[in-house]
Protein backbone atom coordinates (compact mmCIF):
# COMPACT_ATOMS: atom_id res chain seq x y z
CA UNK A 1 0.00 0.00 0.00
CA UNK A 2 0.98 3.48 -1.23
CA UNK A 3 1.31 6.01 1.81
CA UNK A 4 0.97 9.56 0.00
CA UNK A 5 1.94 12.50 2.30
CA UNK A 6 0.63 16.33 2.23
CA UNK A 7 1.00 18.92 4.06
CA UNK A 8 -1.54 20.37 6.45
CA UNK A 9 -1.64 23.48 4.15
CA UNK A 10 -2.11 21.70 1.24
CA UNK A 11 -4.98 19.57 2.47
CA UNK A 12 -6.84 22.78 3.66
CA UNK A 13 -7.08 24.73 0.64
CA UNK A 14 -8.29 20.84 -1.26
CA UNK A 15 -11.10 20.78 1.29
CA UNK A 16 -11.95 24.30 0.81
CA UNK A 17 -12.07 23.92 -3.05
CA UNK A 18 -13.75 20.60 -2.23
CA UNK A 19 -16.20 22.91 -0.48
CA UNK A 20 -16.86 25.45 -3.21
CA UNK A 21 -17.18 22.96 -5.68
CA UNK A 22 -20.41 21.77 -3.54
CA UNK A 23 -21.95 25.05 -3.66
CA UNK A 24 -21.42 25.45 -6.72
CA UNK A 25 -23.43 22.42 -8.31
CA UNK A 26 -26.22 22.88 -5.70
CA UNK A 27 -26.23 26.70 -6.63
CA UNK A 28 -26.53 25.81 -10.42
CA UNK A 29 -29.62 23.07 -10.19
CA UNK A 30 -31.43 26.07 -9.28
CA UNK A 31 -29.91 28.61 -11.41
CA UNK A 32 -30.20 29.09 -15.09
CA UNK A 33 -27.48 31.58 -14.80
CA UNK A 34 -25.37 29.02 -12.91
CA UNK A 35 -22.85 26.70 -14.04
CA UNK A 36 -23.42 22.97 -14.09
CA UNK A 37 -23.41 22.15 -17.20
CA UNK A 38 -24.34 18.33 -15.85
CA UNK A 39 -27.84 19.51 -14.67
CA UNK A 40 -29.66 19.25 -17.39
CA UNK A 41 -32.80 19.65 -14.88
CA UNK A 42 -31.97 23.16 -13.24
CA UNK A 43 -34.99 24.27 -12.39
CA UNK A 44 -36.44 28.14 -13.47
CA UNK A 45 -38.48 29.62 -10.79
CA UNK A 46 -41.87 30.22 -12.25
CA UNK A 47 -44.22 33.84 -10.88
CA UNK A 48 -46.45 32.98 -8.04
CA UNK A 49 -50.24 33.50 -9.91
CA UNK A 50 -52.77 34.96 -7.49
CA UNK A 51 -56.21 33.96 -8.32
CA UNK A 52 -59.41 35.59 -8.21
CA UNK A 53 -60.50 34.40 -4.54
CA UNK A 54 -63.76 36.25 -4.26
CA UNK A 55 -65.55 33.14 -4.43
CA UNK A 56 -64.50 31.82 -1.10
CA UNK A 57 -65.23 35.29 0.39
CA UNK A 58 -67.13 35.06 3.67
CA UNK A 59 -69.54 38.49 4.54
CA UNK A 60 -67.89 39.81 7.55
CA UNK A 61 -67.20 43.28 7.18
CA UNK A 62 -69.45 46.73 8.38
CA UNK A 63 -68.74 50.07 9.75
CA UNK A 64 -66.65 49.70 12.35
CA UNK A 65 -65.34 45.91 11.83
CA UNK A 66 -62.32 44.12 10.78
CA UNK A 67 -62.73 41.15 8.79
CA UNK A 68 -61.10 38.78 6.58
CA UNK A 69 -58.64 38.54 3.47
CA UNK A 70 -58.80 35.75 1.20
CA UNK A 71 -55.87 35.10 -1.32
CA UNK A 72 -55.40 32.11 -3.73
CA UNK A 73 -51.87 31.42 -4.56
CA UNK A 74 -50.93 28.86 -7.43
CA UNK A 75 -47.67 28.35 -7.03
CA UNK A 76 -46.37 26.19 -10.68
CA UNK A 77 -42.99 25.61 -9.64
CA UNK A 78 -41.87 22.03 -8.66
CA UNK A 79 -40.96 23.11 -4.75
CA UNK A 80 -42.92 24.62 -2.56
CA UNK A 81 -43.17 27.91 -1.35
CA UNK A 82 -43.26 29.71 1.63
CA UNK A 83 -45.70 33.54 1.63
CA UNK A 84 -43.85 35.29 4.49
CA UNK A 85 -45.52 39.01 3.74
CA UNK A 86 -48.35 40.61 2.08
CA UNK A 87 -48.52 43.82 1.82
CA UNK A 88 -50.93 46.40 -0.18
CA UNK A 89 -49.53 48.14 -3.64
CA UNK A 90 -48.10 51.58 -2.59
CA UNK A 91 -50.20 52.31 -5.91
CA UNK A 92 -53.43 50.38 -5.29
CA UNK A 93 -56.76 51.11 -4.50
CA UNK A 94 -59.34 49.39 -3.06
CA UNK A 95 -62.00 48.74 -5.31
CA UNK A 96 -65.65 47.03 -5.24
CA UNK A 97 -68.01 45.30 -7.29
CA UNK A 98 -70.45 47.77 -6.10
CA UNK A 99 -69.55 50.64 -8.76
CA UNK A 100 -68.64 54.33 -8.61
CA UNK A 101 -70.58 55.46 -4.99
CA UNK A 102 -69.19 52.72 -2.91
CA UNK A 103 -65.79 52.92 -4.77
CA UNK A 104 -65.56 56.92 -3.80
CA UNK A 105 -65.58 55.26 -0.08
CA UNK A 106 -65.06 52.13 0.96
CA UNK A 107 -63.77 52.86 4.05
CA UNK A 108 -61.83 49.94 3.60
CA UNK A 109 -58.40 49.57 4.12
CA UNK A 110 -56.05 46.90 4.64
CA UNK A 111 -53.40 46.39 7.47
CA UNK A 112 -49.75 44.65 5.86
CA UNK A 113 -49.13 40.96 6.71
CA UNK A 114 -45.32 40.37 7.97
CA UNK A 115 -43.93 37.05 9.64
CA UNK A 116 -46.27 34.95 7.52
CA UNK A 117 -45.81 31.28 7.05
CA UNK A 118 -48.43 30.43 4.18
CA UNK A 119 -47.23 27.86 2.31
CA UNK A 120 -48.38 26.68 -0.68
CA UNK A 121 -46.92 23.36 -2.30
CA UNK A 122 -45.42 22.53 -5.48
CA UNK A 123 -47.65 22.92 -8.59
CA UNK A 124 -50.63 23.55 -6.01
CA UNK A 125 -53.14 26.17 -5.29
CA UNK A 126 -54.15 27.48 -2.15
CA UNK A 127 -56.84 29.77 -0.65
CA UNK A 128 -55.91 31.92 1.98
CA UNK A 129 -57.61 33.42 5.13
CA UNK A 130 -56.05 36.22 6.44
CA UNK A 131 -57.97 37.04 9.32
CA UNK A 132 -58.56 40.57 10.64
CA UNK A 133 -56.64 42.47 7.69
CA UNK A 134 -58.99 44.60 6.54
CA UNK A 135 -61.17 47.14 8.67
CA UNK A 136 -64.03 49.37 7.62
CA UNK A 137 -64.76 52.52 9.02
CA UNK A 138 -67.91 54.47 9.46
CA UNK A 139 -67.90 56.17 6.39
CA UNK A 140 -68.34 53.33 4.37
CA UNK A 141 -70.95 54.34 1.53
CA UNK A 142 -74.57 52.48 2.29
CA UNK A 143 -73.94 51.16 -1.41
CA UNK A 144 -70.49 49.05 -0.25
CA UNK A 145 -73.39 46.55 1.31
CA UNK A 146 -73.03 43.07 0.22
CA UNK A 147 -69.76 44.39 -1.93
CA UNK A 148 -66.75 42.04 -2.63
CA UNK A 149 -63.96 44.57 -2.76
CA UNK A 150 -60.34 43.93 -4.25
CA UNK A 151 -57.53 44.80 -2.25
CA UNK A 152 -54.11 45.22 -4.75
CA UNK A 153 -51.77 43.38 -3.07
CA UNK A 154 -47.95 42.47 -3.04
CA UNK A 155 -47.18 38.97 -2.20
CA UNK A 156 -43.63 37.93 -0.86
CA UNK A 157 -42.24 34.53 -0.21
CA UNK A 158 -38.97 32.18 -1.20
CA UNK A 159 -38.88 28.48 -1.46
CA UNK A 160 -38.82 26.24 1.06
CA UNK B 1 -1.21 14.63 8.33
CA UNK B 2 -3.50 11.71 7.17
CA UNK B 3 -6.75 10.25 8.67
CA UNK B 4 -6.79 13.05 11.83
CA UNK B 5 -8.02 15.93 9.53
CA UNK B 6 -10.62 13.67 7.72
CA UNK B 7 -13.40 14.97 9.89
CA UNK B 8 -12.15 18.42 9.27
CA UNK B 9 -12.63 17.72 5.74
CA UNK B 10 -16.28 16.85 6.42
CA UNK B 11 -17.35 19.44 8.11
CA UNK B 12 -15.25 22.23 5.51
CA UNK B 13 -17.92 20.24 2.61
CA UNK B 14 -20.99 20.03 4.81
CA UNK B 15 -20.49 23.89 5.39
CA UNK B 16 -19.93 24.58 1.23
CA UNK B 17 -23.06 22.41 0.93
CA UNK B 18 -25.29 24.30 4.05
CA UNK B 19 -24.11 27.57 1.98
CA UNK B 20 -24.92 26.25 -1.58
CA UNK B 21 -28.71 25.20 -0.35
CA UNK B 22 -28.68 28.91 1.34
CA UNK B 23 -28.13 30.70 -2.52
CA UNK B 24 -30.24 27.94 -3.93
CA UNK B 25 -33.77 29.71 -2.08
CA UNK B 26 -35.41 31.45 -4.09
CA UNK B 27 -36.81 34.19 -3.60
CA UNK B 28 -40.49 35.01 -5.05
CA UNK B 29 -42.77 38.16 -5.23
CA UNK B 30 -45.61 38.29 -6.92
CA UNK B 31 -48.66 41.21 -7.42
CA UNK B 32 -52.26 40.60 -6.99
CA UNK B 33 -55.89 40.46 -5.50
CA UNK B 34 -56.88 39.81 -2.52
CA UNK B 35 -60.86 39.82 -1.63
CA UNK B 36 -62.97 40.48 1.24
CA UNK B 37 -66.70 40.76 1.75
CA UNK B 38 -68.90 43.72 3.06
CA UNK B 39 -72.25 42.35 5.31
CA UNK B 40 -76.08 43.41 4.53
CA UNK B 41 -78.56 44.73 6.68
CA UNK B 42 -81.68 42.84 6.89
CA UNK B 43 -84.92 44.48 7.17
CA UNK B 44 -86.00 46.23 10.35
CA UNK B 45 -88.80 44.19 12.47
CA UNK B 46 -91.87 46.39 12.94
CA UNK B 47 -92.87 47.85 15.90
CA UNK B 48 -95.06 48.46 18.33
CA UNK B 49 -95.71 51.92 19.78
CA UNK B 50 -98.07 53.09 22.75
CA UNK B 51 -99.36 55.98 23.88
CA UNK B 52 -99.26 58.38 27.11
CA UNK B 53 -100.29 61.29 26.58
CA UNK B 54 -97.93 63.22 24.20
CA UNK B 55 -95.41 60.68 24.76
CA UNK B 56 -95.45 57.79 22.67
CA UNK B 57 -93.12 54.24 23.29
CA UNK B 58 -91.43 52.26 20.62
CA UNK B 59 -90.63 48.96 21.30
CA UNK B 60 -88.57 46.76 18.25
CA UNK B 61 -86.85 43.58 17.80
CA UNK B 62 -83.36 43.13 17.06
CA UNK B 63 -82.14 43.07 13.52
CA UNK B 64 -79.05 41.19 12.23
CA UNK B 65 -77.20 41.70 9.05
CA UNK B 66 -78.04 39.03 6.77
CA UNK B 67 -75.03 36.81 7.12
CA UNK B 68 -75.46 36.98 11.37
CA UNK B 69 -74.89 39.17 13.97
CA UNK B 70 -76.59 42.16 15.33
CA UNK B 71 -77.50 45.42 13.53
CA UNK B 72 -75.13 47.89 15.33
CA UNK B 73 -78.05 50.32 15.75
CA UNK B 74 -81.21 52.22 14.55
CA UNK B 75 -83.27 54.85 13.31
CA UNK B 76 -87.18 55.53 13.60
CA UNK B 77 -89.38 57.32 11.87
CA UNK B 78 -92.36 58.70 12.72
CA UNK B 79 -95.50 58.80 9.76
CA UNK B 80 -98.77 60.84 9.75
CA UNK B 81 -101.45 58.52 9.08
CA UNK B 82 -103.53 61.57 7.26
CA UNK B 83 -100.52 62.68 5.05
CA UNK B 84 -98.13 59.84 4.52
CA UNK B 85 -95.41 61.86 5.41
CA UNK B 86 -92.21 60.73 7.62
CA UNK B 87 -90.00 62.69 9.73
CA UNK B 88 -87.28 61.35 12.08
CA UNK B 89 -88.54 60.61 15.61
CA UNK B 90 -87.33 63.37 18.32
CA UNK B 91 -86.98 63.90 21.71
CA UNK B 92 -85.76 60.61 23.18
CA UNK B 93 -85.89 58.84 19.41
CA UNK B 94 -83.79 60.74 17.71
CA UNK B 95 -80.41 60.15 16.09
CA UNK B 96 -78.87 56.35 15.65
CA UNK B 97 -79.71 54.35 18.80
CA UNK B 98 -78.27 50.70 19.95
CA UNK B 99 -81.23 50.55 22.66
CA UNK B 100 -84.29 48.56 21.51
CA UNK B 101 -87.21 50.83 23.16
CA UNK B 102 -87.24 54.58 23.11
CA UNK B 103 -90.18 57.30 24.21
CA UNK B 104 -90.83 60.36 22.16
CA UNK B 105 -91.73 63.09 23.71
CA UNK B 106 -93.74 66.17 22.92
CA UNK B 107 -95.35 64.34 20.18
CA UNK B 108 -98.09 66.40 18.69
CA UNK B 109 -101.83 65.67 18.49
CA UNK B 110 -102.73 63.33 16.03
CA UNK B 111 -102.59 59.65 14.41
CA UNK B 112 -99.41 58.49 13.65
CA UNK B 113 -97.00 55.42 13.25
CA UNK B 114 -93.51 54.25 13.29
CA UNK B 115 -90.87 52.49 11.85
CA UNK B 116 -87.24 51.30 12.79
CA UNK B 117 -84.23 50.96 9.82
CA UNK B 118 -81.54 49.21 11.09
CA UNK B 119 -78.25 51.19 10.68
CA UNK B 120 -74.69 50.55 10.87
CA UNK B 121 -71.82 53.37 10.88
CA UNK B 122 -73.00 56.74 9.36
CA UNK B 123 -74.39 56.15 6.23
CA UNK B 124 -75.46 52.39 6.11
CA UNK B 125 -79.19 51.69 6.60
CA UNK B 126 -81.29 48.74 6.04
CA UNK B 127 -84.17 48.35 4.53
CA UNK B 128 -87.16 50.14 6.71
CA UNK B 129 -89.72 48.19 8.86
CA UNK B 130 -93.15 48.01 8.31
CA UNK B 131 -95.19 50.66 10.10
CA UNK B 132 -96.67 49.95 13.74
CA UNK B 133 -100.23 49.74 14.10
CA UNK B 134 -102.00 53.40 14.44
CA UNK B 135 -101.47 55.33 17.35
CA UNK B 136 -103.54 58.63 18.00
CA UNK B 137 -102.00 61.08 20.52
Amino acid sequence: MITIRVSKKFFLVVAVVIGLMATGAIYAAWNTSGSGNGYAKAATASALTIGDASASTTADLYPGSTGAVKLKVTNPNPFAVRITTVAKQASGTITSDKGAACNASTGVTFTDQTGLALDVAGGATSTFTLSGAVSMTNASDNSCQGAIFTIPVDVTGASN
Amino acid sequence: MRRRFLPLLVVVVAAGLLAGGAAAAWALSRSGPGAAKAKTLAVGSQPTASVQGHKVTVTWTATSFTTGGAAPGYVIRRYNVATGVGVGATNGCSGTLTVLTCTETGVVSGSWQYTVTPAAGTNWRGPESPKSAVVVV
